[in-house]
């Protein structure tokens, strides 16, 4: 070879949430799988089957990148919250995440992270939470014991059990029965607003409550055995969003496909207009979307033509990662790279920068150029940071720039193929030649707002049609629709699908 | 019987609702002045096993207010014994309400008993009774609650309610009940009044409950009930 086969793992700095596939930020998470996490199911209270569904879906979507980053285990989709507790004891979690349906950990791994400090700062905790205090803004609970909102909670499991694996209630309304708590104290500090203290601690006495907020009686018991119980704090909040989707359902079931729909304006609450504006804007910016960097790490899968120098290499339109599968199998003078991708842009980049750059200095090419291309915000106006990386990753500038010389001397071939839709194309394409071929699909099926538009049922139905058609002689790389590397799957019987929905 | 021609005269129509756009739990409840709302979520129940059972027990039913009703029976499933009257009746309420329990009539009736503890969306139950009315039976007209006290509270479930017998609110109108079973919160601060001008005994069911922690429970019945009833 010419080239010695550098890839360099990531000290990566990237972050970019809208892949499930293993990212390169991954590379800075390195955390113990003691978190079991649950989807609290809420149906009754969503008067919408799309939303219900959708909201489950996408909450697992979420989940299941943690999964793959081997953070968690998915505990499953119940009703009552004292359930998925005790199914993260029986997997002997020390804690557990309860994700409420219609939670977005779209920064979940950072949560995790978060969380677990939290807990090595606090080893007798009992549960995080978002402490609600709502004496004046909801009228059903007006007057409330402080609770716990049901959409997220992070529970020691070890103090669970300590106090008795207390069942987490519902809100309640009693006449005749009214309960006795302990009385409290609630910081003086709050998080964002008047309602959500920063903790919440035991005063003396009780005192009867004839309403009471979901979550009231843990905050009874922690308080009755002298546990003060903390709220979120913002950095926590910042790695998700909660759709509340029994607020304004109806509207939300309408705008959910039609993001650019004017009601998305009447939804009247904050969390769940400003999510679907995001979505909206994200969706608008994904048709001439460019990726000149990947997301992924470059070399985790490693090499897997056994020896063979590649042929044929069939691969989505992004990034350096195609060079790195190159280099890292070999590849000769003949070889031929077939680029494809449902975004004409992403190929017309491609085309550009092999006849125009000289393989130095990218980040003035792409600075010149910055204004012809739609380049992802993860690294627009920071590309000098994300070209060195680049070039550390294959093992330093010269490395990359001789790479680069014998890459750009290849034949290349583009086609504008949607592969989720119309994979016959590829395949035609891809059974047309011989030799050794290769496919890299990065995470075109797993990516979020293909899972946003299109149910996981529809999409595993798409990606068996596409599995069915790839030939037995293809090495694979990328991802299936539930994040599961193609390789491991088709070819070492990995066949994962996903939790159904179920009310 | 002229009382009740007069009042039949006066009230019994057609009660007309008026549905808002968005279904709001608490202003059904407290704030709509519905006289009664049909709970559709649950039209789907065993009310004909049910109301076999009660028929079994037709014999062991219990006069019941007969200053006011002619042929008005009860049996109590759940209360202080089968012939409990209104709990504030008994002195101290809350040691009234510590001792409340299923009756023997309960035991016998596991399809009642099946659907009070497993479907009724309330935590805790406080009386439960079986109302027979006889053939030729009446309950003048009457308020159980005072005006302050306006709401949809009680649920009155007919286990039958053969043609010929009606259920009239004061100024409202007739409650439809229907003859196959039927679940209606009912606000009893109207007045109200019964007539069986048939040849079957009518049988209904009145639960009066506590919701506790199951309000939510009681909501999606409450809302499932709502768009059933809009259409």
């Amino acid at each position: 070879m010419f080239l010695d086969k550098v890839i360099i793992p990531t000290e990566g700095k990237m972050k970019d949430w809208n892949s499930i596939t293993v990212d390169r930020y991954w590379e800075q998470i390195k955390v113990p799988n003691d978190v079991g996490v649950g989807i609290l199911n809420i149906s009754r209270d969503i008067n919408s089957e799309v939303v219900a569904k959708r909201t489950f879906d996408m909450t697992y979507f979420y989940v299941n990148r943690m999964i793959k980053m081997g953070m968690c285990d998915y505990l499953g989709f119940e009703k009552r919250v004292e359930v998925l507790l005790q199914k993260a004891l029986d997997k002997n979690k020390k804690y557990c995440m309860i994700a409420c349906q219609g939670l977005l950990l779209y920064r979940g791994p950072s949560l995790i992270t978060k969380s677990l400090e939290y807990a090595k700062n606090n080893p007798e905790f009992f549960v995080v939470g978002h402490i609600m205090d709502k004496k004046k803004q909801h009228y059903l609970t007006k007057g409330a014991y402080p609770g716990l909102h049901r959409q997220y909670l992070f529970v020691n499991l070890k103090t669970w059990e300590k106090l008795g694996k207390p069942p987490f209630d519902e809100m309640g309304v009693f006449q005749d029965r009214k309960p006795i708590l302990q009385n409290y104290e609630l910081s003086e500090d709050t998080i964002h607003s008047n309602y959500t203290p920063a903790w919440i601690k035991k005063t003396q006495g009780e005192s009867i409550h004839g309403v009471t907020s979901d979550g009231s009686n843990w905050i009874d018991i922690a308080l009755r055995n002298n546990m003060q119980i903390d709220n979120l704090d913002n950095d926590m909040r910042d790695c998700k969003v909660y759709l509340y989707p029994y607020i304004d359902t109806d509207k939300l079931e309408k705008v959910w496909y039609d993001k650019q729909n004017a009601i998305v304006d009447q939804l009247s609450n904050q969390a769940q207009k400003g999510w679907i504006r995001k979505q909206a804007y994200q969706e608008e910016i994904e048709k001439d979307r460019v990726y000149a960097f990947n997301t992924e790490t470059l070399s985790g899968e490693g090499v897997r033509t056994n020896g063979k120098l590649i042929d044929h290499f069939f691969s989505a339109a992004a990034g350096f990662k195609p060079l790195a599968i190159l280099n890292a199998n070999g590849f000769h003078a003949g070889t031929t790279v077939h680029y494809f991708d449902w975004c004409e842009a992403s190929l017309n980049y491609k085309k550009n920068l092999i006849e125009t750059w000289d393989g130095y200095d990218l980040d003035q090419w792409l600075l010149e150029h910055d204004l012809e291309y739609n380049f992802s915000s993860t690294y627009r106006g920071n590309y000098k940071q994300f070209w060195e990386q680049e070039m550390h990753e294959h093992g330093g500038q010269l490395a990359f720039q001789r790479l680069w010389d014998r890459y750009k001397k290849l034949k290349h071939e583009f086609y504008v193929i949607d592969i989720v839709n119309e994979s016959e194309k590829l395949f035609d394409k891809i059974n047309s030649v011989h030799g050794t071929k290769v496919l890299w699909t990065t995470n075109i099926w797993s990516s979020e707002m293909l899972h946003w538009n299109v149910e996981p049922e529809t999409l595993e139905t798409k990606w068996l049609e596409f599995e069915k058609q790839v030939p037995e002689d293809l090495i694979l790389y990328g991802h299936d629709y539930i994040a599961v590397d193609m390789n491991s799957r088709i070819r070492n019987g990995v066949n994962l699908t996903h939790p159904r929905y179920h009310d | 019987m002229e009382q009740l021609e007069k009042y039949w005269k006066e009230h019994d129509k057609e009660y007309k609702f008026q549905y808002p756009e968005q279904f709001d739990p608490k202003w059904i409840v407290m704030e709509s002045g519905w006289p009664f709302f049909r709970l559709s979520a649950l039209d789907n129940q065993p009310w004909k096993e049910m109301h076999k059972e009660a028929e079994a027990l037709i014999d062991k039913f219990h006069v019941h207010r007969d200053e006011y009703g002619e042929g008005w029976r009860s049996l109590t499933l759940h209360g202080l014994n089968e012939d409990t009257q209104t709990l504030n009746s008994y002195g101290d309420r809350a040691e009234t309400i510590k001792q409340l329990d299923w009756t023997w009539v309960a035991d016998e009736c596991p399809v009642t008993k099946k659907f009070l503890t497993d479907v009724w969306p309330a935590e805790f139950l406080n009386r439960v009774r079986f109302m027979l009315l006889e053939p030729g039976g009446y309950i003048l007209p009457h308020q159980d609650r005072s005006d302050e006290e306006k709401r949809l509270s009680v649920c009155n479930i007919s286990l039958n309610n053969p043609q010929g017998c009606e259920f009239v609110m004061k100024d409202q109108g007739r409650v439809p009940f229907d003859d196959n079973g039927s679940a209606f919160l009912m606000d009893i601060s109207n007045v109200h009044s019964v007539w069986n001008r048939s040849n079957t005994p009518r049988i209904h069911m009145i639960i009066h409950y506590e919701l506790g922690r199951r309000i939510r429970d009681f909501f999606y019945v409450l809302r499932q009930s709502y768009y059933t009833n809009r259409g």
